[in-house]
Formats: C-alpha cells, structure tokens, sequence
C-alpha cells in the first residue's frame, strides 16, 4: 500500500513538473500600495495582485513570492534566487546593462495641482509660476517643456504647498499620487488637467518586471501575459482596487 | 598645463549654463546683501541716537526692536515674514501682497531688520564711547545737542565703529545663504541646484565656497583701505 502511495506521488510529481514550476518572484515589500503585508500577514498590493495574475497566466499557479531588500534584488535575480523581479524597478539604462526588461506595466503620472477658481490651463503657461521639486523629472519637464512660465524650484514638496496656499503659485507640479495625498482635504485645490506620462524622454520608460538577460523566454511570457491581462480587464480590475486614477501604461 | 585642460574638459559639471546660472546667483547675492547693508545702515543711525538717549521712553523701543532681532536666528525671522504674512487673512487680495508675493522683498525686509539691529548697537557702542572731553569742549563752544551731535559724535563714532562694522558686513554676507531657502536663487541657490541636478555636492558647493572666499577677502581690503585712511589718527606710530 505504501509503496502504491510513493509510487502515485512520484507520479504526480513527475505531471505537475511537466506543466510549470511556479515562478520565483522577488519583492522589495513593504512598499505600499504596491506590496506590503495585510494584518493577517499575507503579502498583498497592486504588484502582488498582478504579478499572480501573470504567473496565473503562464503557470497556472500563484507566484512563489521571495521578500529581498532592495540593494540586493538585482544581485539576486542574478544569482538565481529568483527568476524574475516585480518590484517597482523602474527602467533606466544602467539597470539595462545588468537585466532584461519586460514591457513596462505602470508608470506613476505627473499632474498639475492649482486652486479651484484660478482656472489653471496647462496650455497657457506663459508668465504663470509653477512649483516643482528642484532636480526631479517634473523639475525637467518644466524646464524642457514651459519656458514661457516661471519656475519655482524647492528643496522640499512640503515647503511647496505652503507656497500654493499662500497665494505664490499659480501651480505646483508633482507625482499624482504625492500632490493628490498632500492637497487631500483642502477643497481648494485640485489636479488641473490631465495626468501627464510623455514624453518618455523625461519621464523615463515605466516600470517593468526584470529578468536575467538570458531568460527571453520568460521575458516574452510575461510581457504577453501583460498585455493579455491589459486587453481582457483584469488590470484595470487590480488597478481600481488599489488606485482612484490610472498608472497604466 | 595639459593635465589641467584635461581635467577641464573631463568635468561635466561647469559648462556655460551652470556658470551663468552661478553668475546669476552671484549678482542676487550681491544685491541683497548691498540693499541690505545700506538699507539697514540708514535706518541704524536714528535707531543708534534714540537708543543712546536717556529719556526710557525713546530708549527702550529700540532696545526691544535690537534685543528681538539679534536674540533670535535670522532663518526664523525670514520664516516669520515669508510664509507667516500668507496667514493673515486678506493679504493676498491687498496692496502689500505686491511686496510679499515674491520671495525678494520678504527677503529683503528681513535681512534689513537683523542687520539694522545688530549696526545699531555697534553704533551705540561707538556713540557711548565717545570721549566726554570732547562733549564738554562742545558745549564750551556753546554747540546745542543737535551741532553736537552732527559735528562731534557721530563723525567719529562712526570711525570707532568702521572695524566692528566691517564684520557686520562679512556676517551678512554669509547670512544671505539663507536666502535660499526660500526659493530666491542666489550664490548658494544656485549651488543647490547644480548638486540637484549633477548629484556632486563636492564640486558644486567647494565652487561657491570659494566665490565667497573672493567676495569676503574683497570686502576686507576695501575695509582695510577705508581703515588706513579714515583712523589714520588711531593707528600706532
């Protein structure tokens, strides 16, 4: 009896093994709302959330998630700990050199937060001061972008907002989510016009699932299986859960 | 030589831009820094005469305004005028928000007050210091207050206070690196921005350092000059 059982499990083994491993997928969590723990100590988050709905995709079965801190997580892909990194890694050329990226599956809009009754217009900039942090892509878009207008440069997003409600600025230029979380409750200020992602010059590719250079293969399965889930809905469906704006890309 | 030229054409940091942007910062900083000192030094010698006067109720006004402006950092004083003003209600719709509107004049306003604070007493110390001889021989001549006061006192306090004087100024000089913090580009603005934008804190803020350096040794030799000539009768034979 047994060796009746072995023999089944051996078998089983041996079919599941024939379908798919799971994939190893290393997260650098907590990085809320991407990944972080929930109270009852599963690990959750947008990424978490479509990271298992692409390995759903290929394999069958949820991801076998690996927590890494952040400074080792590309060491670590390569060393084989991993198969695949899914962790906010935004792509940027020098991470090119050592990973292969997959198609990117969100970037983290800019917008322009101004008062209510100004009627700002992100059109008609000219002779309009406009905050932006000193030195970030929006500091960069600005100054690519609005000549005509004047742009105050800060140390701080704090000191910022001071500024945009003490009357100084016509707008401020920021992360969505940061200007969105910074001006929350004060009904005075809003996001003024759309969100802006382009061009990618400045605002860098997005990000994307990492991969060791010679796994095409699995590269090209999870861009697809990306882009599967992008068309059928259950991005967005993951993406409102966490999201009340659109980090698509 | 060629080392040297290597060295310069290696560096990514001081191109055309970011020079002109340290020169721009240069000319703020410099701006302020006169404005304020000559704002400051015409306020500080009324401010200077009350304070050394007997009557209380002359007297301590000023001793207040000095005791309030030297007893506290000038970064919180700066904070007080640039971001506590948009507190009060209405200002943005009134006619001082042309002034406050701008970082420059918020700016402005507060370095005059703490540098006409601090000239003020260095100017009481001179006036204080004036030898009573002098006032005697004055009123021996029959001079009133006012006489005396123009023709005696304040000529040579003023020439007691030029040494004191000359560290007010290089004091200020460095204050006005807190200009930056609110937003005003100057030599240390302009700093900061270079840093943000290349990621080399070294490089970028040794260079205004050294514009410092310049403008402070520039400011010593046209005190030193001034010195030579106006305490010529001071100086050991």
């Amino acid at each position: 009896m047994k060796k009746t059982l072995l023999a089944l499990a051996c078998v089983l083994s041996l079919t599941a093994h024939a379908e798919m491993d799971s994939i190893r997928v290393a997260v650098d969590a907590p990085y809320p709302p991407f990944e972080y723990k929930a109270p009852d100590g599963t690990l959750t988050g947008f990424e978490v959330d479509l990271g298992n709905a692409v390995c759903q995709e290929i394999t069958k079965k949820d991801c076998d998630w690996v927590i890494q801190a952040w400074d080792g997580i590309i060491p670590g892909l390569l060393a084989r700990k991993y198969d695949m990194i899914f962790s906010s890694m935004s792509v940027n050329e020098e991470r090119k050199e050592k990973v292969l990226f997959s198609k990117p599956y969100y970037q983290v809009p800019s917008a322009f937060f101004a008062p209510v009754k100004g009627e700002f217009d992100a059109n008609k900039t000219k002779g309009l001061r406009i905050g932006a942090q000193r030195a970030t892509v929006q500091d960069n878009y600005l100054t690519a972008m609005k000549k005509d207008a004047e742009i105050v440069r800060y140390t701080t997003a704090d000191d910022m907002v001071i500024d945009l409600e003490g009357g100084r600025l016509d707008a401020i230029f920021v992360d969505a989510p940061v200007g969105e979380d910074m001006l929350k409750g004060k009904a005075k200020f809003a996001q003024a016009g759309e969100m802006v992602t382009q061009p990618v010059s400045i605002f860098g590719e997005g990000i994307a699932a990492a991969f060791r250079k010679r796994d095409k293969d699995l590269a090209e399965k999870v861009t697809a299986a990306l882009d599967k889930l992008k068309a059928n809905g259950t991005y967005d469906k993951i993406m409102k859960k966490y999201f009340s704006y659109s980090i698509k890309v | 030589m060629d080392a040297l030229l290597a060295l310069i054409d290696a560096n990514k940091i001081f191109n055309l831009t970011t020079l002109g942007h340290y020169w721009e910062g240069l000319l703020m900083t410099v701006q302020l820094v006169f404005m304020s000192l000559l704002i400051g030094l015409v306020i500080s010698v009324p401010l200077a005469i009350m304070r050394t006067s007997k009557n209380r109720l002359i007297n301590y006004p000023v001793w207040l305004f000095t005791y309030v402006f030297r007893g506290t950092p000038l970064l919180i004083q700066l904070y007080m005028i640039y971001y506590g003003v948009t507190l009060i209600t209405g200002i943005q719709e009134s006619i001082f928000w042309v002034i406050f509107e701008r970082a420059y004049y918020p700016c402005l306003i507060a370095f005059v007050l703490n540098t006409a604070a601090y000239t003020t007493e260095i100017f009481r110390g001179a006036i204080e210091a004036t030898p009573k001889g002098e006032i005697e021989a004055a009123k021996a001549y029959g001079m009133n207050w006012f006489k005396r006061t123009t023709r005696i006192v304040l000529p040579s306090a003023f020439r007691r206070a030029i040494p004191a004087y000359s560290n007010e100024v290089i004091f200020m000089l460095h204050a006005s690196a807190i200009a930056s913090t609110v937003t005003i580009i100057d030599l240390t603005g302009a700093a900061r921005d270079i840093y943000a934008r290349y990621y080399a804190p070294f490089e970028s803020f040794l260079f205004v350092a050294a514009i410092y350096l310049c403008i402070t040794f520039t400011i010593i030799f046209i005190f030193k000059k001034l010195e030579n000539r106006l305490l010529a009768h001071l100086q050991p034979r």
